[in-house]
């Protein structure tokens, strides 16, 4: 696979605290600090962490919604490479076609008082694409195709549920035709019933129009169903990144690890073993010394890992870790943290309550 | 906390010092000077003055010279406690100020008291019992003492005094007390007068910070840890004053200084048609013959009335609220 | 022999008065909970969890009236039993049994702490509220208290303002306020809902270690059926505003019963099997609103199953259908499984 998107050393620094006399800001939280990594056309890559650790910022700073400090973002748009991060508002206008971005709460990111139809049509509108007939006839194809019902285009967002909301979401973004879209917890509001549906979607319309995602999310079983590769990320700095199955089942950094046995297993008899972490994520305005996980690793020494920096380097082929001893530790996967799997509803009963149906429905 | 107490009396003065130039520059601003006025009025008087009497009274004043050399000499005496003389009264400016000053602070005082306990316990009560009778009648009050412009409603309270019990509501005392010396009669006297200029001047204040109660406790009524602290079995009365009531007192407390900045400059107009002694109908009397010592003392007074507001509620939020006395806020 | 509940909860119905209009939100819900077990209330946003509840201990707010039904709680001393749906909710009954012999832990663990105060003084407030507590004394508890729940430095942490707590501690610390008075019955609305998945595995370990030491019979709010597997003995699964399913969390789990409990777990994405990962299974439509509630059982228009004539008119009520599992739906009859 050709590689869509390249990061290199992107930083993000927010000035925090109180000013001082001159109006200065006394320290600098460090929300993405020194990311480097690579987004594959056609993939979906997913992002996780615990809240704060940046993914958000991340996403952002990678579409220049808000202004990187520093750092490349070369995006290949199939003839030649552009930096993203350089760009100035007008050609990134022009940019934003190819990369568009879905958020969290379906009610805030519409506009409540425009109808679906010119929702979805919008940026189309704005940036002059399309009009009259052809526009009508694009905005319909869009809208069927995210799942929603043409005879709904006129009505207003509120008249909607959240799953639709996130529909007509979707649909927006996807009206320009981009081919990467980066998605900040698009379903983490969303209720199971519901949120399924949306990974459905999501799915289906990546193979129908050859999309790239970047999955930001906190629900890890949501990730591991929707992603290809994942990608960790803590206290601003990505920590490891591999296939999805590597590093669910054979993770190679501790805070994976960790990650993975405070998952909820699916078996109720399962019991969750003792947490792999003890703490909170300390605060990103001044990290730790040497790995920023070192406080609560319990693998971590006192000599590397408080001075001395772990970089993210390759351990395996296409398995990134950010641990000084990736190789020599053997750490738990998903898989031995919850020993069974639940079986998918069992077909007997399924097929039992069929024919009880019937034979109800037959006295009826 | 006293540091912060500190730092705010010296941002006051620095602002009370940036104040008095644009005092300065405002007084100076209406074309003409005290000169010209009274030349004005003596002209209209049938005397002629000649130019030369004039610009000797002029260089007797200091007009002749630059204006900044004006203030200098204004603000050296201010340092030294001297306000400057009044020219249309013949008097000092500290004279001519006098008791005024002190009738003026009796009335601010007495009528932001009163804005401030009616607003709060009848916000209380609206915002507990939303949508009661009581609720609905305080709401149509509250529009109307918006809506009613303070020297209306003056004039209606004199027309109404005078007709129905026949007294005078105009002024702070009765005639007898006018001019006799302090006695515990003539305190009394002063408070059964005191109520009308209240009431009139504090009347559109008290129904905005009304507004403002009620709304802002409505919001926090229903707010989590309300909730949560009544999980806890702690008894309704206590609960409300001490979880949602104190939280929505931040946003009246922040408003004091402009309150009282608004009781100040609507104390003027109402002072006039209540005849009431204090520094309003003396303000306007100097802007007009453009006395300007006495005009600048009063703007500078009428200044610090508003910046010592706004001082004692940044204080009165830092005891309300401990994230602005720990500068702790928004730690996550 | 006759089983002793804690609290027995029967046809409790709660509805939204809105102007002249009631509008239904719970319908004749029946559970009942034994001391020293966990019950789990599941379903989907909106479908009564929160507001069931906030009954439970008549804190629901002024437009929601509870119409109809008994919440009877054993939790005073001498066996007697109290029918809380009977009190005034603003008198001193209501305020003896909250906090004290019932207490309850929110969602919310960012506002549900009064920013102006510290997270001692709120504790100690309920303290001295139940017991006749010195003030030192109830510090002293608070202090324990909180070195109880994990709080690093509970000595400093008493004197803290919420701010400068994160979301974990303030969790903590509401699970120290609410354990504060020893009591009966805890009652956790979604209590890691708005945590970490580390931080949610702590809590989760905490709650369990409460029900181990004090026997504390705690109702378990929340959406996720993997937390709820982790800490719950019996599972009620509700569905706008009633229970369609009730059983131990084994049989719910295992065998779910009710179309809408088979779906609901088939719609979670799982770890297991990542290499053949297949389609979801989504539920279709979308929980109807309050306003448009379906006629009959409420989940015919999204279930496979749906019999016209049967479904959309008449209502299923809670059936068992064997010791330990009860269903809502007419494809099942009184004890046959
Ligand atoms: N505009 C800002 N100013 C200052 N700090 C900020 C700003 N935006 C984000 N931060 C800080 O940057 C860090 C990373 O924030 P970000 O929102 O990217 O986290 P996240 O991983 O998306 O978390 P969540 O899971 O809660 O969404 C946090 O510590 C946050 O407080
Ligand atoms: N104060 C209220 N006024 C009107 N409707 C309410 C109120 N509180 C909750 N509801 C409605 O009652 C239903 C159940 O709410 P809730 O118990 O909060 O659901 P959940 O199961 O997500 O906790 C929802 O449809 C909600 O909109
Ligand atoms: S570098 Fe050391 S502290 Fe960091 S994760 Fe690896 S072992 Fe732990
Ligand atoms: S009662 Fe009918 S519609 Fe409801 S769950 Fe059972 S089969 Fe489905
Ligand atoms: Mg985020
Ligand atoms: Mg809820």
């Amino acid at each position: 696979m050709s590689t869509l998107v390249e990061i290199k050393n992107l930083e993000k620094h927010f000035p925090v605290g109180k000013t001082g006399i001159f109006g200065k800001h006394k320290s600098l939280l460090k929300a993405v600090n020194n990311v480097s990594f690579t987004i594959k056309k056609g993939e979906n890559l997913g992002l996780v962490g615990e809240s704060g650790s940046g993914k958000t910022t991340l996403g952002r700073t990678l579409i220049h919604l808000i202004e990187p400090t520093r750092g490349e973002v070369l995006f290949n748009t199939g003839e030649n490479k552009i930096d993203i991060a350089k760009l100035r508002r007008g050609e990134l206008r022009y940019q934003w076609r190819n990369m568009q971005m879905i958020f969290q709460d379906p009610y805030a990111s519409l506009n409540q008082r425009m109808t679906v139809r010119d929702i979805i049509g919008e940026p189309l509108v704005a940036n002059k694409l399309a009009s009259g007939d052809e526009l009508n006839e694009k905005i319909k194809n869009m809208a069927v195709l995210c799942g929603l019902k043409t005879s709904q285009l006129s009505r207003y967002p509120h008249a909607f549920s959240g799953g639709q909301r996130q529909r007509i979401a979707i649909a927006r973004a996807l009206i320009m035709h981009p081919q990467f879209i980066v998605c900040d917890e698009a379903v983490s509001a969303l209720d199971v019933s519901i949120q399924a549906q949306i990974l459905n979607l999501l799915k289906d319309l990546r193979h129908e129009l050859d999309l790239t995602y970047l999955f930001v999310a906190h629900d890890l079983s949501a990730v591991a169903y929707a992603c290809d590769r994942v990608a960790v990320m803590y206290l601003g700095r990505i920590v490891e990144m591999a296939v999805t199955e590597e590093l669910y089942y054979k993770p190679k950094h501790p805070y994976t690890e960790a990650l993975m046995s405070a998952i909820p297993p699916d078996d109720p008899e399962v019991t969750m073993q003792k947490l792999f972490v003890q703490g909170e994520q300390p605060s990103p305005v001044n990290p730790p010394t040497g790995c920023p996980f070192h406080p609560r690793c319990k693998f971590a020494d006192n000599s590397r890992c408080v001075k001395e920096l772990p970089e993210l380097r390759e351990v395996s082929p296409e398995h990134f870790a950010a641990c000084h001893y990736a190789e020599s530790l053997s750490l738990k996967g998903a898989l031995q943290f919850q020993v069974k799997q639940r079986k998918t509803t069992n077909n007997k009963q399924v097929e039992y309550l069929n024919t009880k149906r019937k034979e109800i429905m037959a006295k009826l | 906390m006293l540091e912060l107490i500190v730092r705010r009396l010296g941002t006051t003065l620095v602002t009370l010092f940036l104040l008095s130039i644009v005092a300065f520059i405002l007084i100076q601003l209406p074309p003409g000077d005290f000169v010209d006025s009274y030349a004005g009025k003596k002209t209209q008087g049938g005397v002629v003055v000649t130019q030369d009497e004039l610009d000797a009274m002029r260089s007797r004043l200091g007009l002749d010279r630059p204006v900044y050399q004006q203030y200098a000499i204004w603000m050296g005496d201010l340092f030294k406690g001297d306000m400057g003389f009044s020219w249309e009264y013949h008097r000092p400016v500290k004279d001519v100020i006098g008791e005024r000053l002190s009738m003026t602070l009796v009335l601010a005082f007495a009528t932001l008291i009163f804005t401030y306990l009616i607003a709060i316990i009848i916000g209380i009560y609206s915002a507990v019992r939303q949508y009661s009778i009581g609720d609905n009648v305080a709401t149509i009050i509250g529009y109307l003492g918006l809506a009613t412009p303070g020297f209306l409603f003056a004039l209606i309270l004199m027309f109404l005094g005078q007709k129905w019990f026949g007294v005078s509501v105009g002024g702070l005392f009765s005639l007898e007390f006018q001019d006799a010396p302090w006695s515990f009669a003539k305190l009394m006297n002063l408070f059964s007068h005191l109520w009308v200029p209240v009431v009139v001047l504090g009347m559109a204040g008290t129904a905005f910070q009304l507004r403002t109660m009620r709304a802002t406790l409505l919001d926090e009524l229903n707010k989590m840890y309300v909730t949560s602290a009544r999980s806890g079995g702690i008894p309704e009365f206590k609960l409300l004053m001490r979880y949602p009531v104190r939280m929505a007192l931040n946003p009246i407390a922040s408003t004091l200084g402009w309150e009282l900045s608004k009781i100040v400059s609507g104390a003027p107009i109402i002072g006039i048609v209540l005849s009431l002694p204090t520094l309003g109908p003396l303000y306007i009397n100097s802007l007009l013959s453009q006395d300007m010592y006495l005009a600048g003392a009063l703007i500078l007074i009428f200044c610090f009335l508003v910046i010592f507001g706004t001082f004692i509620s940044d204080i009165l939020l830092m005891i309300l609220d401990p994230r602005l006395r720990t500068g702790k806020a928004g730690v996550k | 022999m006759e089983k002793t509940y804690l609290m027995q909860v029967k046809n409790l119905q709660i509805s939204w008065h809105l102007d002249k209009a009631l509008i239904p939100i719970v319908c004749g819900l029946n559970f009942s909970l034994e001391p020293g077990k966990v019950l789990a209330l599941v379903g989907e946003s909106g479908c009564g969890k929160s507001v069931t509840s906030l009954s439970l201990l008549r804190l629901l707010a002024k437009e929601l009236k509870i119409v109809e039904g008994e919440i009877l709680f054993n939790g005073a001393d001498g066996d007697k039993t109290v029918d809380i749906a009977k009190l005034n909710p603003r008198g001193r009954e209501i305020q003896e049994i909250r906090g004290g012999m019932a207490s309850m832990i929110f969602q919310e663990p960012m506002s549900s702490f009064s920013p102006l105060y510290t997270i001692g003084h709120q504790i100690m407030e309920v303290i001295q509220q139940h017991k006749k507590n010195t003030k030192e004394e109830a510090r002293a508890t608070t202090i324990k208290l909180l070195q109880k729940v994990g709080l690093a430095d509970p000595e400093k942490a008493v004197d803290r303002f919420p701010g400068e707590f994160s979301g974990g501690m303030r969790q903590r610390a509401m699970i120290a306020k609410a354990l504060s008075c020893d009591p009966q019955l805890l009652i956790a609305d979604e209590p890691t809902t708005a945590l970490d998945v580390t931080i949610q595995a702590q809590i989760l370990d905490l709650m369990n270690e409460v029900k181990a030491e004090f026997g504390t019979s705690i109702i378990f709010i929340s959406h996720d059926l993997g937390v709820v597997g982790q800490i719950a003995d019996d599972v009620a699964i509700m569905y706008m505003g009633s229970i369609v399913e009730k059983g131990t969390v084994k049989e719910i789990f295992k065998y779910p019963k009710h179309p809408y409990t088979m779906k609901l777990l088939d719609a979670i994405p799982r770890l297991g099997n990542l290499e053949d990962r297949k389609r979801l299974e989504p539920i279709r439509g979308s929980v109807p609103t309050l306003f448009s509630r379906p006629k009959g059982c409420a989940f015919h228009d999204r279930c496979d199953y749906f019999m016209k004539g049967l479904c959309d008119e008449s209502f299923p009520g809670l059936r068992k259908i064997s010791e330990d599992q009860q269903v809502a739906c007419h494809l099942y009859k009184e004890g046959e499984e």
